[in-house]
């Protein structure tokens, strides 16, 4: 009977076995092509979606970028064309013996002709598909996109895995160029400022590096670095703002975790010291004056110098130190003043304002609402950073080897 | 030997009752109204649901411990008993239909999209069925247990989240205008109104003067978990995403991302959920399995069983053409049939109690 019984149960689940299988959506592992990044390009009024398709027998083996005794590359790239995004995704069924799997996407590099021509679609396409994944970086390029992905990488074998990692070591240690999840520019574009920041990725060098011999060399022709910031007003792509801006502006949206400024010395404005901002915190506080809104920007960051090459002796006077603050307090604001003079002039409220005046003055923001662009052209903002310098360092002045020699104080 | 459940296992049904499918529609449909103030619905909705936690009771109070369609025919006679059972059948059919198309829907987008939808709503009616033919105790359990994990794995997304969460998309707070607010709530007092089916567990309890305390505290904790959810969703995405997502909890969830190997770990959460989508079919198959049985004079028997799974999936296949005809059916139509059908029929049983028991009281004075 208990044997019966048993057989019964095996039977039972052994049909149920059955119905593990994933029915119809069945794929096995070798039927997949890895996507590790994609770009988009427009030509003309079609699109092209370009894939960076991970290589697993070349990735499994060994380590470096070309793997233990295997010389080819660890990717492939190749581009699809349609009227749409999707269909033009579908396309890769022609030239592709595996199934596109977004999983392991890691950024999608937009040209910046297609973010010109607007990027309601890409978000579109990422928010209504359960295969693209809305949690992938965006990063805007000058060029044709697909560049991007052809070129390889030094230390990072999968060149989207690399450029993502870039962008979040450049947002955690230098926070100049934001790393925006596709999601997230959703939110900052449908918020009430409707603006948003996107990092561009670009070719350094002439000579792309899309061959495996470029490694057998200590230098690469070219590399794949991060540059300016891309101005996204509504859904489409308004301008650029450089580095020292997109700093700026950083610190007035209260993104700055770490970063690095360069004052210029207190008693020789031609010579430069170096602090490590450690900390930051911006406090936002609009007001109306005279029907006018106006933005009181106040940055209160701490750091510590890195170096100095000023003229300063000794750096355990509080008013040498002080004198530092000084000099770091107005860099802040030269660098935010620049930001913000920036985006107001690309009329794009990358700054956050809009959500700032909706919160505080509700009533006032029905009627703002109508004409935004016009109340942010008008907008007051007074910047002012109070900068704490915590630590100078290991060496008590600046080391200069003659001071040194002649023992001087 | 008659099953039995405890208050607590009967709380935990009457929460996995209302909240799954809930957790599907609810952040979308209160936060298109209510945008950045939608975290206060559920509380405002709580307190609609509040009158007809008192009919609960009443009727509970008045409980002579048979099956309850038998006590009901005993006070209103073997037609209007009739007449109720049809009715709550028809009630419990629509529900445990329009929650099996909404859990296949969301497998068949997100996960099975080759799969033929009637093979994910069989299987799903397969499950469903099968855990009811176990019984109430089994579905007790197994509800208990359900709710255990998925409070665990709520705090868990909840701990996880914490650098996503963005406290400004909450502001300006007190925002929406109050008959917006009110519009808002009316959804969760719909989802909220299955508590009734409590008075269907009573005959099942081990103390049904505890049948009360089980509604109550199942509508708490189906208020409380829609505040958070609506809180969580809110603090992620912010109002004005969400209005475009068709699960925007899934999606809110979807973004964690810890390091390079904590990174969409919504499934966890989805996992506890699909188990509460079971548990949640299964009792309302329950409900219409007990009302056919006494509208029809029926025997349970694996073969019901099997008709009774049948028809559901059928009719979760076959009442609607399209996806987009389901959410527009349980966004509009499904929460105000929700609201008549629970209101009126307990009410109505409620005020016929009140005068069958004045009528027996009357008689008795005059004999």
């Amino acid at each position: 009977m208990t044997a019966v019984k048993t057989a019964r149960s095996a039977v039972v689940l052994a049909f149920f076995a059955l119905l593990l299988t994933g029915c119809w959506d069945r794929i096995e592992l070798n039927e997949l092509a890895i996507t590790s990044a994609t770009s988009v390009d427009r030509d003309g009024e079609d699109w092209v979606v370009s894939f960076q398709v991970v290589i697993p027998s070349t990735i499994s083996s060994g380590i470096g970028i070309m793997g233990a005794g295997s010389s080819s590359a660890p990717v492939i790239v190749y581009s699809t064309k349609g009227k749409s995004i999707r269909e033009a995704n579908s396309r890769s069924y022609l030239e592709s013996p595996r199934k596109l799997y977004f999983a392991h996407n890691r950024i999608i590099v937009i040209s910046e002709e297609t973010a010109r021509r607007g990027l309601d679609p890409i978000l579109d396409v990422y928010l209504r598909n359960p295969d693209a994944r809305e949690t992938v970086d965006v990063l805007i390029t000058r060029g044709n996109a697909r560049k991007v992905l052809e070129q390889m990488m030094q230390i990072e074998r999968i060149p989207g895995n690399g450029i993502r990692e870039i962008n979040n070591m450049e947002e955690k240690y230098l926070s100049t160029l934001p790393e925006v999840k596709l999601y997230e520019l959703a939110m900052s574009l449908s918020s009430d400022s409707a603006g948003a920041l996107l990092p561009e990725v670009y070719l350094s060098g002439k000579t792309e590096t899309d061959s495996l011999k470029a490694f057998e060399k200590t230098t690469l022709p070219s590399k794949l670095r991060l540059g300016r910031i891309a101005v996204i007003n509504k859904d489409k792509m308004v301008g650029w703002l450089s580095r020292q801006e997109g700093l700026g502006v950083a610190f007035i949206r209260n993104t700055v975790d770490m970063t690095m400024i360069a004052p210029a010395c207190p008693d020789d404005p031609s010579k430069q010291a170096s602090v490590s901002i450690g900390s930051s915190t911006t406090e936002l506080k609009p007001a109306i004056r005279d029907g006018k809104l106006s933005v009181k920007v106040q940055i209160k960051a701490s750091g510590s110098l890195t170096q100095i090459d000023c003229g300063i002796k000794d750096l355990n006077d509080p008013a040498t130190v002080a004198a530092l603050e000084q000099a770091a307090e107005k860099e802040i604001v030269k660098l935010a003043d620049s930001g913000w003079k920036a985006v107001r002039r690309l009329k794009t409220d990358a700054v956050g304002f809009a959500d700032l005046a909706h919160r505080k003055y509700r009533k006032q923001w029905r009627k703002w609402k109508k004409d935004w662009d016009s109340v942010f052209a008008n907008i007051q903002v007074e910047i002012a950073a109070d900068v704490t310098l915590t630590n100078v360092g290991l060496s008590k002045e600046p080391i200069q080897v003659e001071r040194l020699k002649e023992g001087k104080k | 030997m008659k099953q039995k459940i405890t208050s607590l296992q009967a709380t935990a049904i009457i929460a996995n009752a209302v909240t799954p499918s809930a957790l599907m529609v609810i952040p979308n449909q209160v936060i298109q109204t209510a945008k950045q103030d939608g975290w206060l619905s559920p509380m405002l909705s709580f307190l609609f649901i509040l009158p007809l936690l008192y009919i609960i009771v009443a009727i509970s109070r008045r409980y002579n411990g048979k099956p309850l369609m038998e006590w009901l025919e005993g006070s209103f006679g073997k037609a209007a008993a009739t007449g109720i059972a049809l009715l709550l059948g028809a009630y419990y059919l629509i529900g445990s239909a329009s929650i099996v198309r909404q859990f296949s829907n969301f497998i068949s987008q997100q996960f099975m999209i080759t799969t033929p939808l009637a093979v994910v709503a069989l299987l799903i009616t397969i499950v469903a069925v099968y855990i009811c033919a176990q019984g109430v105790e089994v579905i007790g359990r197994v509800s208990f247990f359900v709710m255990v994990v998925s409070m665990l794995f709520l705090g868990i997304n909840l701990f996880l989240l914490w650098g996503q969460y963005d406290w400004h998309h909450f502001l300006p707070v007190f925002e929406t205008m109050p008959l917006q607010q009110l519009t808002a709530s009316v959804p969760p007092v719909g989802w909220l109104t299955d508590i009734t089916v409590v008075l269907l567990l009573m005959p099942y309890m081990k103390n049904t003067a505890h049948a009360g305390k089980a509604a109550l505290w199942g509508a708490a904790l189906a208020s409380v978990f829609f505040c958070l959810i609506i809180a969580i969703t809110l603090a992620v995405l912010g109002a004005k995403l969400i209005a475009s997502l068709s699960y925007p909890v899934f999606t809110a969830l979807g973004t964690v991302q810890i390091g390079e190997f904590i990174e969409r770990i919504d499934v966890v959460l989805i996992m506890a959920w699909i188990a509460s989508m079971f548990t949640k079919a299964s009792v309302f198959v329950f409900c219409f399995n007990q009302m056919m049985l006494y509208s029809f004079r029926l025997r349970p028997h694996n073969g019901l069983y099997i008709a009774i799974g049948l028809f559901v999936a059928a009719t979760a296949l076959y009442s609607w053409s399209r996806n987009s005809a389901v959410n527009e059916y349980i966004f509009k139509t499904l929460t105000i049939y929700k609201i008549l059908n629970n209101f009126t029929i307990f009410l109505l049983i409620w005020i016929g109690l009140l005068f069958a028991g004045r009528k027996a009281n009357a008689e008795e004075a005059v004999t």
